[in-house]
């Protein structure tokens, strides 16, 4: 059988690039780093194994090589210098095309198994090399991958979760009847409530059957205010009216009044007249024509005073003993002491004359003077007699004037006080009134308050039947429980949760079945396939290799019977029983697809181990007509022998 | 057999019958809660 694999744009290949290989040899692909070698194992990969559907496969793919990463830009088969880049591969009657584009997106025609992954690739990186060479003895997931087991998990999953959700609802189930049985409480305790509220209403409605009122005292009431109010107004208007007609009656009265004073003010005009007359018989100038005369003759006398005074001083001085000239006449001669006494007797006579004379003289003057400055007082005099005139005519006429208005002002007033005290008895008989009507608002007070209280009742049963409703309605969904979407009654849920569980746990209890069967079905072949291998390699090393059936654990024996641990076997040996494992996966679960693609691990191990792989890997290429294709490092460029 | 009995042969029978049919995990889910919810419906009826 011969296998043609075409190649276009794949890894560092630009262009196309074909390929052929025969089954039933081993293959061998060398080639120095980067002569093509990994790319034609992945593009085997690739074709065999798309789709990958398996999220634990992909994270594989991603590993090989083969698929794109979320966060990676391109798919790394497809040359980065093109966009997209194909694979095509022809065997026996299978022809698969695998067409890439470097953004990531790949499609075939012909679908591939994803388990090609882990059960067909021979290779360094693969699950079952990085188990082992982890020291991970865990491998429960590859009877899972390779048997049903994973599906019917799948399924129990399901069951698991209609399982789980049953309990949730045999638990909402109790809450909905603690629910109920809290609002039943709640309702009972409103039913007494409402017959305590109906038997208040009852009451209260007696009550207010009871009261008698007049109906309208408020309408009534408002408007004897109203009237109150008008009249107090009015009351204020006329209060401000009487006022100004006190004011105006006061005012008369005095001007009237004013006329007491005319009396006096004529005696005054009287006398000023007969100044006004006295005045008028001073002639200014005559008077400062006497003035002027008087003036010289008191000067005249005033001479004769100082001749007569210079006179007593020389009579003074005589001395009488010597005899001394006479002042006079300045004849010598003896004067007596009589005669000098008499001489100054006589001059202090005549200067008194002569004083007395001049202060007639000077009483005169002052007397004309006077009367003349009397004369500079007549237009003031006249003016008073005028301003006096003027207000007696002007106190005649206003009093006059006054009389007149007096009448008609005493009327005004006493129609003032009428209306004033007219006002206040219908204030205070309004106000009587509005006093008879507020006894009976009190009354409809009182009746309005039993009926808002009426009212408050009412709306108190109102929430009641509010409360009420809403419990009943809380009473109903809680009756309801919804399963798969479905109402179901409380009734009847108890028992369908309960039958639904007992179907649902033996559908588990099957499908528990079904798993362990399919693991340990699984376990079993490959356990088989292991020993085989190891007979038929004659490897003494180790007794047996197994996975346990409780567990899925891989178990070592070794020769002398004892158990070895994974974690403590030596690099070399994990070499070993990874090519086993790896091999005897490939026999167990995907014998059908004949191809096992690999690379070194076989060809690194020691050579004696390395040549007894090699040869059984020869053997069942021949036997089973498969293509077993290896790659191997070299310095030179890419060359494909069959071995 | 019993209706719970019939119930559980049908169910266990759509589990086979789904597994080697490939099983679409998708619609197997959906298919299978259909399938309890027209159980449940009976049973209510």
């Amino acid at each position: 059988m011969k296998a043609i694999l075409n190649l276009t744009n794949i890894g560092q290949l630009v262009g196309p690039q074909k390929l052929e290989f025969n089954s039933g040899v081993v293959t061998l692909i060398t080639g120095r780093t980067a002569a093509g070698k990994s790319r034609i194992i992945k593009s085997y990969a690739l074709a065999l194994s798309y789709p990958i559907l398996s999220e634990n496969l992909r994270n594989d793919g991603i590993n090989f090589g083969i698929l794109k990463s979320e966060d990676a830009e391109y798919l790394p088969l497809v040359n980065s210098s093109k966009e997209s880049a194909t694979i095509e591969l022809s065997y026996n009657d299978v022809i698969k095309k695998v067409e890439l584009l470097r953004g990531g997106k790949i499609t075939t025609n012909d679908q591939g198994n994803q388990k090609f992954l882990y059960s067909s690739m021979l290779v360094k990186n693969s699950r079952i090399h990085n188990n082992i060479t982890q020291g991970n003895a865990e491998f429960k997931w590859i009877v899972d991958e390779m048997s049903l087991a994973k599906d019917y998990e799948k399924t129990l999953s399901a069951i698991n979760l209609q399982l789980n959700n049953l309990d949730a609802k045999k638990v909402e189930v109790k809450e909905n009847r603690d629910i109920i049985a809290e609002n039943e409480e709640e309702i009972k305790k409103q039913v007494e409530e409402k017959k305590q509220k109906t038997k208040e209403l009852t009451t209260k409605q007696l009550e207010i059957d009871n009261y008698e009122f007049d109906d309208e005292a408020t309408e009534k009431r408002d408007e004897i205010q109203k009237e109150i109010k008008g009249y107090k107004n009015d009351l204020k208007e006329l209060k401000k009216e009487k006022l100004d007609a006190d004011k105006e009656l006061e005012y008369l009265k005095k001007k009237i009044n004013a006329e007491n004073q005319i009396p006096k003010i004529r005696e005054e005009l009287k006398e000023k007249n007969e100044k006004l007359d006295d005045l008028k018989t001073i002639n200014v100038q005559s008077l400062q024509e006497e003035i002027i005369e008087k003036q010289n003759l008191r000067s005249k006398e005033a001479q004769g005073k100082v001749r007569f005074e210079t006179t007593l001083e020389l009579w003074k001085k005589v001395n009488i003993e010597e005899g001394n000239k006479c002042p006079l006449c300045q004849s010598v001669g003896k004067i007596s002491k009589e005669e000098r006494e008499n001489k100054i007797e006589e001059c202090n006579t005549n200067i008194k004359i002569f004083k007395d004379r001049i202060k007639d003289f000077s009483s005169s003057i002052n007397q004309k003077q006077s009367r003349i400055n009397e004369k500079k007082d007549f237009r003031e005099t006249e003016d008073k007699v005028e301003e006096l005139l003027t207000k007696v005519e002007n106190i005649e006429r206003e009093a006059a004037g006054a009389k007149d208005k007096l009448k008609p002002a005493e009327k005004r007033q006493e129609t003032m006080d009428t209306q004033i005290k007219k006002n206040n008895t219908l204030i205070v008989n309004l106000e009587a009134n509005l006093n008879k009507l507020k006894e009976e608002m009190t009354q409809e007070a009182e009746y309005q308050q039993r009926v808002n209280e009426k009212s408050e009742i009412q709306r108190k049963i109102g929430m009641i039947d509010e409360k009420s409703l809403k419990l009943k309605d809380n009473i109903n969904k809680a009756q309801i429980v919804e399963i798969l979407e479905t109402g179901i009654n409380l009734d009847v849920v108890d028992k369908i949760i309960e039958e639904f569980i007992e179907i649902l746990s033996k559908v588990k209890n099957h499908l528990d079945l079904r798993i362990r069967e399919q693991r340990e079905g699984a376990a079993k072949k490959f356990n088989a396939s292991i020993k085989n291998l190891i007979k038929e390699l004659k490897f003494d090393t180790f007794k047996e290799i197994y996975l346990d059936m409780k567990n899925y654990r891989l178990t070592i024996i070794e020769r002398n019977d004892d158990s070895q641990e994974l974690s403590s076997v030596s690099g070399g040996e994990k070499a070993i029983i990874s090519s086993l494992l790896q091999i005897s996966a490939k026999e167990t679960y995907l014998s059908d697809i004949p191809f096992l693609i690999g690379d070194e691990i076989i060809l690194d191990l020691d050579p004696e181990r390395s040549e007894i792989f090699l040869n059984y890997l020869k053997k069942i290429a021949k036997e089973k007509d498969w293509f077993i294709i290896l790659t191997k490092m070299t310095s030179d460029d890419l060359k494909i022998v069959e071995i | 057999m019993s209706e719970n009995e019939k119930i559980t042969k049908d169910l266990i029978e759509y589990i086979e019958a789904s597994i080697k049919g490939g099983l679409d995990e998708f619609e197997f889910t959906e298919n299978f809660e259909e399938k309890l919810k027209n159980y449940l419906e009976g049973k209510i009826k």
